[in-house]
């Protein structure tokens, strides 16, 4: 085979540009070299992947904390508690959500 | 008329005999104290009959001032805006007319379809709130929607790696997102007023 001009998968790594190209897209929001050099920044880009993965589970967790603080808050202003509130709708078969329940106590 | 509570028969036939007495002997006390430990009371139950009154006829007269008060409402339809909470996908929203709420996962209808939400568990206006048991019967809440967009979501992001042991696992996934526009919650029906024949509307046979 004859080629005329310079074959482009002759090159030893073509997709380097864009492998690092995807990373800096991920990194453009980040503090000094974790933007721009690409060593540094796989790094920390996978930690960033690595972080939103586990906060999913935790998130959920604070989340309902949260909800219960609020409905103990809400609870309180009549002077009952969240236990008493809560096993009193699960006896009138009321299935409203801890979520929906914070909604209406704020 | 009184009632009497069972529960604190077998404590009160205990102790009445012994505070007939003038003189109660400490060991009497201290025994009598000991089997009400064993029993595993509360320290502020007191041993004694406690008469509770019979309040069902009052509170049947405030129920039906309550009903009437909220039925006229609806009739005349003066309750102004109406909220409710709606159990769809898994989750259920706090609703108002002219909500747009965003779904996640495979929801069928396609952007145009006018739909009736169903599961209906509360409905309240300033003044009011119902509460569906856990849902509301479908003759006396009407909540009807519009599917706005079909989209899918941003990038989710799944990820582990375990340093030092050349073990890394990414995926990248987009779930399939539906917008809703609630064009109107009504309450068709009234308070205490039940149809003969119930889950019957809207189906064929």
């Amino acid at each position: 085979m004859v080629f005329t001009c310079t074959v482009l998968c002759a090159r030893r790594d073509f997709d380097k540009y864009w492998k690092r190209r995807r990373i800096f897209q991920l990194s453009a929001h980040f503090e000094g070299r974790k933007r721009n050099c690409y060593s540094v920044a796989v790094r920390y880009v996978h930690r960033a992947f690595a972080y939103t993965t586990n906060s999913r589970k935790l998130k959920k967790k604070a989340v309902r904390r949260r909800w219960i603080d609020r409905i103990h808050a809400g609870a309180a202003e009549f002077g009952s508690t969240y236990e008493a509130l809560i096993t009193g709708l699960g006896r009138c078969h009321i299935s409203l959500n801890h979520q929906t329940l914070s909604n209406l106590a704020v | 008329m009184s009632i009497v509570r069972p529960l604190l028969s077998r404590i009160s036939s205990f102790t009445y005999s012994a505070c007939q007495q003038e003189h109660v002997c400490t060991r009497s006390v201290r025994t009598i104290s000991k089997s009400l430990q064993a029993m595993n009371l509360n320290e502020r139950v007191r041993p004694a009959q406690e008469i509770v009154e019979d309040t069902s006829l009052e509170e049947e007269a405030q129920r039906k001032v309550i009903i009437e008060k909220v039925n006229s409402q609806i009739e005349k339809s003066t309750h102004g805006r109406l909220y409710a909470i709606i159990h769809l996908m898994g989750k259920q929203r706090k609703v108002t007319d002219g909500d747009l709420i965003q779904m996640e996962g495979n929801f069928p209808p396609i952007a145009g379809d006018k739909i009736r939400l169903e599961k209906v568990m509360l409905v309240g206006s300033s003044d009011f709130t119902i509460l569906g048991r856990p849902i509301l019967r479908p003759d006396l809440v009407r909540v009807e929607a519009t599917v706005v967009e079909r989209n899918l979501s941003y990038t989710k992001i799944r990820f582990i790696k375990k340093k030092r042991s050349n073990f890394m696992r990414s995926r990248f996934l987009k779930y399939p997102t539906t917008i809703l526009r609630i064009n109107s919650i009504e309450i068709t029906g009234k308070l205490d007023e039940r149809p003969e024949i119930e889950g019957v509307e809207g189906r064929t046979f």
